[in-house]
């Protein structure tokens, strides 16, 4: 497609190459932009290029922040003795919303896909293998559940056991506030297998 | 209609630049639905359009681009189903050329994913492809079982799918290091417990259901070939099994092969034992059919296994299938014809695709429970 512009353009493409965002999305963005009044738009990129610049690595987690160490690990009301293990920085934000776990994190940058070159070398592993020392009671594994995710768990198990650290998982199952007829089998059977006594 | 407990039935369809069908309506009968025409009018599209609605793509291995109309830029597809309780479900598929996409909605939603219709409404289609079963490779065999299974367990069709990612992670790894020499400690692994994990439950899946099958394609066959010759189907594990193991057993026994076979994948750099190299042996009197059939015993097996897919998926699906017949009778003396209309007539819903209308004979009664259609260029008329 032509446009009359070549700046136009060049913000259309890169538009584009964000996740979710598809051509036609692009360009009603960019002419959106347009419109608005330079200020605003002056502000909005230096937000982008502040996250570049001002963002970096939680030396501790490996989560994104401003400070090192991040405001999470700096805490000192955090329970130390805990270490939940995520695959992105998406899975802190999405369990603290939960205000229920009170311990500290680490983001392993992803999780173990030879097909997409990535082993146990591209991901925050030896960092993490440092952490846990005697003061460290249980290390918590939250991945995705899918194959990649299983994987992970499973690499990081064998791992972590010998180091006599508790190693556990959290459930697969049913989601809250959904019927149990409606599940899918799949689901139900994870479910059933991770099935607990009281 | 609720409460009167009948079939699964397709009863209408629409198909818009669906092939050579451009704007093809049709209502069908809820019994034998015979589709008559010349070759290369479009009638086997229609049945392509039915397994669209049902597994949500072509029942031959063509993409979805391959059957939008030719200058068209997007098919669409429009059914209603009404299934064995009686409620009405719409069913739609589009796609589109550029970009290619595809959207599945089932009563306006779209479902969680396209996995998730597998097994709504259950189908079994035999067409002159499925010739490989008898006659091709393993992989026929395996996709038969599959396709079977899938339908009937939304667990099994999970299992199979996050295998095949497993067995392509765990390959790559193999792959890598015969190019690389080096395999770092604790890499393969997790990869080999995720295989045997999925890989156990497909096998003993697999091996239950062939047992169960067994009876099945035994009275399918006696159903159209009355003469004593004997079916058989054994299941071939992709790796040591004893009889009798349960699904720990499965697990244990594959994690020994694979490890023994440890050094023979690493110079290979290939998965080397699993249910990827599953396959069934279908015998007739205890001889190989690959090897030994006639070409009448490879198409009448061939037809056995699909009518004793049917009876098996409606014994364990609380749906009925539908049955899409394409262009089967060709190859058939008329005696088998007639056994094979015989049983259909005794099934749900049916849909048949003939060149010849000559061989239904006097075995189908016309109406309005069967009906006969004329296929012509992409369009399709109902014949009194």
């Amino acid at each position: 497609m032509l446009y009359t512009s070549e700046a136009l353009q060049q913000l259309i493409e890169e538009f584009s190459r964000l996740p979710g965002i598809g051509r036609k999305s692009a360009q009603r963005i960019a002419l959106f932009i347009l419109k608005r009044p330079r200020e605003e738009v002056v502000r909005m990129a230096k937000a982008l290029v502040n996250v570049k610049d001002r963002i970096r690595y939680c030396s501790v987690c490996c989560n994104i922040t401003e400070q090192d160490p991040c405001a999470i690990c700096a805490s000192p009301k955090r329970d130390r003795t805990i270490i939940c293990v995520v695959e992105e920085p998406n899975d802190v934000i999405a369990l603290e919303r939960t205000d229920e776990f009170r311990g500290m994190y680490h983001v392993l940058g992803g999780s173990l896909s030879p097909l997409d070159g990535i082993g146990p070398e591209e991901l925050k592993v030896k960092e993490l293998l440092m952490r846990v020392n005697t003061d460290v009671a249980e290390v918590i594994l939250a991945m995705n559940p899918n194959v990649e995710g299983e994987a992970t768990t499973i690499y990081l198990t064998r791992l972590l056991k010998p180091l006599g650290v508790r190693v556990s998982r959290i459930a697969r199952g049913l989601p809250v506030g959904g019927d149990l007829e409606f599940a899918d089998e799949a689901t139900l059977s994870r479910a059933l297998e991770g099935r607990i006594s009281l | 209609m609720a409460g009167t407990p009948q079939n699964m039935i397709l009863s209408r369809i629409r198909l818009c630049n669906f092939r050579n069908h451009t704007a093809t309506s049709i209502e069908f009968g809820d019994g034998i639905n015979a589709f008559l025409g010349e070759n290369g009018q479009g009638k086997t599209n229609i049945l392509e359009a039915v397994s669209y609605l049902s597994l949500t793509k072509s029942f031959y291995a063509s993409g979805d681009a391959e059957v939008i109309g030719i200058g068209g830029e997007a098919f669409d597809l429009e059914g209603t189903l009404v299934s064995d309780a009686g409620v009405h479900h719409q069913v739609r598929v589009a796609c589109t050329r550029m970009p290619q996409e595809k959207k599945f909605l089932v009563n306006g939603t779209p479902p969680g994913r396209l996995a998730d219709v597998i097994g709504r409404f259950p189908v079994v289609v035999l067409s002159p492809e499925n010739g490989s079963i008898t006659f091709g490779g393993p992989a026929e065999r395996r996709k038969f079982m599959d396709l079977t299974l899938s339908q009937v367990s939304g667990a099994y069709l999970e299992d199979i799918l996050e295998y095949r990612k497993a067995l392509r992670q765990r390959n790559r790894i193999l792959a890598d290091n015969r190019t690389r020499g080096t395999l770092p400690p604790g890499v393969i692994e997790p990869w080999t417990e995720s295989l045997v994990a999925y890989g156990s439950r497909i096998a003993h899946r697999r091996a239950l259901f062939a047992a169960e099958f067994r009876s099945h394609i035994l009275n399918a066959y006696r159903s159209i070939m009355p003469e004593a010759e004997n079916p058989g189907i054994n299941y071939l594990c992709g790796f040591e099994t004893k009889e009798g193991d349960d699904v720990r057993g499965y697990a244990a026994r594959l994690s020994a092969d694979l490890e023994a076979r440890n050094p023979e994948e690493r110079r290979r750099g290939l998965t080397l034992a699993g249910p990827h190299r599953d396959d069934l042996r279908l015998t007739i009197n205890a001889m190989d059919v690959q090897r030994f059939a006639s070409q009448g015993q490879h198409k009448t097996l061939l037809v056995a296994l699909k009518i004793a897919e049917y009876s098996y998926m409606r014994e364990r699906h609380n749906e009925t299938p539908m049955f899409l017949l394409d262009d089967v009778f060709s190859e058939l003396d008329k005696a088998r014809v007639h056994r094979i209309l015989a049983f259909a007539g005794g099934l749900g819903q049916v849909m048949i695709t003939t060149t010849e209308g000559t061989v239904f004979g006097r075995s189908v009664a016309w109406g309005n429970h069967n009906r006969r259609f004329a296929v012509e260029r992409g369009t399709c008329s109902q014949e009194a």
